[in-house]
């Protein structure tokens, strides 16, 4: 099925076609009513209110019935939250259009479905988003968006309906073609003049960069399930941004430790990394390893070398002329007013050689120090974290740049930074993204965490470069 | 410091049963839902829509290690439910827990997992657990027209409670095993995941190859930044 939305709105100047989405979108919807039990007729509820298929869009629409979101729509279904549905309907949890949990009778063999997925040839598109003006009044007492929906559904335009719809669809204005929107949109270019940097460090006119944390799917082994779209929408905003260099945070990857997927899963990471043209310099995380957060990988460790630090090394090291999986890269001001070095620490590689060679880095003199790890100081239980804590703690360090929980967080009173919201399955009340650090005119260190999906700033703080609170 | 007390809601699974063979009490009514007022604004603006359409749950023949991995091939064959839905907003849930799931002919294979910053769980668990600590994964299996429904309660250290058990088979036991990336009932570390592989006979449910089978999944947490999310998936699926 291929979907043709004329367009109403241009302006989007990076989109893709997804036809896949399309076909889903149909699919979901395209079911017919009628057929509701065995044998063709209507199921009734035991509350005496037959199942009809009535579309809603508010609950007002229902008389004494929920208006529940249901097979991509929303219809009115009979509350049975103090009785029993009757054959062919069972009683489920439904989403009301209002976004509130209840209990309501929906059928078990078939549900109702308009054919959502033709538009219409008026030259207009027939979903408006969350943002765009529209036709719907389903908000209720909710949160309304623009488009008088609720919950990020779309409005339809030619029903006056809200419609569940995938993340990120939007009409394209040259071919009014259905499409995913994956490009930066509301991204604030950081006006970032490009400086002279390799791996091994250079000079910038400002300092600035982007972090990004882990990436990898939920389940071991499954490579089908890698989250390069979110990934890879991530990189276009950082490449939007315009900063000249990346750091990394750890975790790209969730394979068997001497298995197969770990490269598959490598290249899926690099392939959505790519959208990105600047600079990435990556920290080892625990999943580069074996998984275990009490790994510990390399030569002489207890866990030797596994396939994933094998391919961690050779995929996202080699390639920009590092070996260890710890190195320090410098960065200094064209113009001699500051100085910064990264130390970038792998706690799930530690030796005492790496401690040394911590021990040796911190304590040559910069205007700002930032030390790059993959667990924060609480996930004390992976090899280098305690050991690595009490040389950093020895030292002046700006700010730890860590990942590991999979959330954004500053943590003003152990001077850390989460960056673990880059794909991985999301542990905190944080959507993916990632985050944007400027250096300031009074020589601020400001950080903006940026939300994937709408570009927009979620958080900022600045601090000075001892790591004190700056306004 | 001990985490606050927290107990789940009992929106969905209201158990009253416990492993007794004797204990086929119907589940107790449902609370009426009371409208809410305007939900916050959600961290992750994404809606979720949940399969109605029944899903497979594949077979196989492959052994399975119950060690709590999800590391055997069946698992990235097996139906996937994406991520839980906000009970409270519809909206994606986080934290994000998810369902595998497949069957071997004689058992349903359940793959949960929960992203988790801090992994709970209270030493002695209700033997009655018309509501549970968390963090625990809350399954109802159900057979059309089948009451009581089946009921699970797995718990992130390894304990299980089930109800609703088959007359048939009143001895009929799941079994799971546990995988656990952090440290339980430790609150002032970063955790990150656990994982919970189940196997529940087809005896216990009654259930047979063929039967299509209604499940609702619910698992609450309430992340380090505070504030408890319950998130639901419910779908009906048919074992291949």
């Amino acid at each position: 099925m291929l979907c043709l939305f004329p367009a109403k709105r241009p302006g989007f100047a990076v989109l893709r076609h997804v036809s896949l989405v399309c076909l889903l979108l149909g699919i979901g919807v395209a079911v017919g009513c009628a057929q509701l039990d065995a044998t063709g007729a209507k199921a009734t509820a035991d509350t005496g209110v037959a199942w009809t298929c009535q579309p809603c869009v508010q609950r007002a629409d229902c008389g004494a019935d929920w208006c529940v979101q249901f097979a991509a729509d929303t219809y009115c279904a009979a509350d049975c939250s103090s009785t029993t549905c009757a054959a062919g309907l069972s009683c489920k949890t439904l989403i009301t259009e209002a976004g509130e949990s209840v209990k309501a009778c929906v059928p078990d063999v078939a549900s109702c479905g308009s054919a959502i997925g033709t538009g219409d040839s008026s030259g207009t598109c027939q979903f408006d988003d969350p943002t765009t003006p529209s036709c719907c009044t389903g908000c209720g007492a909710s949160g309304c968006q623009t488009n008088g929906c609720y919950g990020g559904w779309f409005c339809d335009n030619a029903a006056c309906k809200c419609v569940a719809s995938p993340t990120g669809l939007v009409c394209d204005s040259a071919d009014a073609t259905l499409v995913e929107d994956l490009g930066p949109r509301d991204v604030q270019p950081m006006d970032v003049p490009p400086g002279s940097l390799t791996p091994a460090g250079g000079t910038l006119p400002e300092l600035a960069f982007a972090i990004v944390g882990d990436t990898r799917p939920a389940i071991i082994e499954d490579t089908a399930g890698y989250p390069a779209a979110i990934a890879k929408k991530i990189w276009q905003g950082v490449q939007g941004s315009g900063v000249p260099f990346a750091v990394t945070t750890g975790d790209y990857m969730f394979a068997s430790a001497y298995g197969t997927q770990a490269a598959p899963q490598l290249d899926l990471y690099l392939g959505a990394a790519a959208a990105y043209s600047g600079l990435r310099l990556p920290a080892m995380g625990n999943h580069e390893c074996t998984g275990a957060t009490t790994s510990n990988c390399g030569v002489g460790n207890k866990d030797g070398i596994t396939a994933n630090f094998n391919s961690y090394l050779t995929k996202m090291l080699a390639p920009i002329g590092l070996s260890d999986p710890y190195y320090t890269f410098n960065v200094s001001a064209a113009d001699g007013s500051w100085t910064a070095k990264f130390v970038f620490i792998a706690a799930n590689a530690w030796s005492a050689a790496q401690g040394t060679w911590l021990e040796a880095e911190l304590a040559k003199p910069t205007t700002y120090t930032f030390v790059v790890r993959h667990e924060p100081a609480a996930a004390n239980t992976a090899p280098g974290v305690k050991p690595s804590e009490a040389i950093i703690n020895k030292h002046p360090v700006t700010l730890r740049l860590v990942g590991h929980t999979h959330t954004y967080q500053y943590k003003s009173d152990t001077h850390e930074i989460i960056v673990g919201n880059g794909g991985a399955p999301l542990s905190g009340g944080v959507n993916y993204g990632y985050v944007l650090v400027k250096r300031r005119a009074d020589a601020a260190i400001e950080f903006r965490a940026v939300d994937y999906s709408t570009g927009q700033t979620t958080s900022t703080f600045a601090i000075k470069a001892d790591g004190s609170p700056a306004p | 410091m001990a985490r606050p007390h927290r107990k789940l809601a009992t929106l969905l699974l209201l158990a009253s049963c416990t492993l007794a063979p004797a204990c086929r009490r119907p589940p107790a009514p449902l609370p009426v839902a009371v409208p809410k007022p305007a939900p916050a604004p959600p961290a992750n603006p994404r809606p979720v829509t949940q399969p109605e359409l029944p899903l497979l749950a594949p077979r196989t023949s492959q052994p399975i290690a119950l060690d709590g991995e999800l590391s055997e091939s069946v698992w990235r064959a097996a139906t996937h439910s994406g991520g839980f839905s906000d009970e409270k907003t519809g909206l994606l849930a986080v934290p994000h827990s998810e369902l595998r799931l497949a069957n071997d002919g004689t058992r349903i294979l359940l793959g949960l997992y929960a992203a988790d910053e801090d992994i709970v769980a209270a030493a002695a668990k209700p033997t009655t657990p018309t509501t549970v600590e968390e963090d625990a994964f809350e399954v109802q299996i159900q057979r059309p027209g089948v009451d009581p429904p089946y009921q699970l309660w797995i718990w992130a250290d390894g304990e299980r409670r089930q109800a609703g058990v088959d007359a048939h088979a009143p001895t009929a036991s799941a079994t799971c095993a546990i995988e656990m990336d952090g440290t339980l009932n430790k609150p002032d570390d970063d955790d990150e995941e656990w994982v919970a592989e189940c196997m529940i006979p087809f005896t216990a449910i009654g259930a047979r190859v063929g039967d299509t089978l209604a499940i609702t999944v619910r698992r609450c947490d309430t992340p380090k930044i505070g504030g408890k999310r319950c998130g639901v998936w419910h779908g009906r699926a048919q074992l291949q």
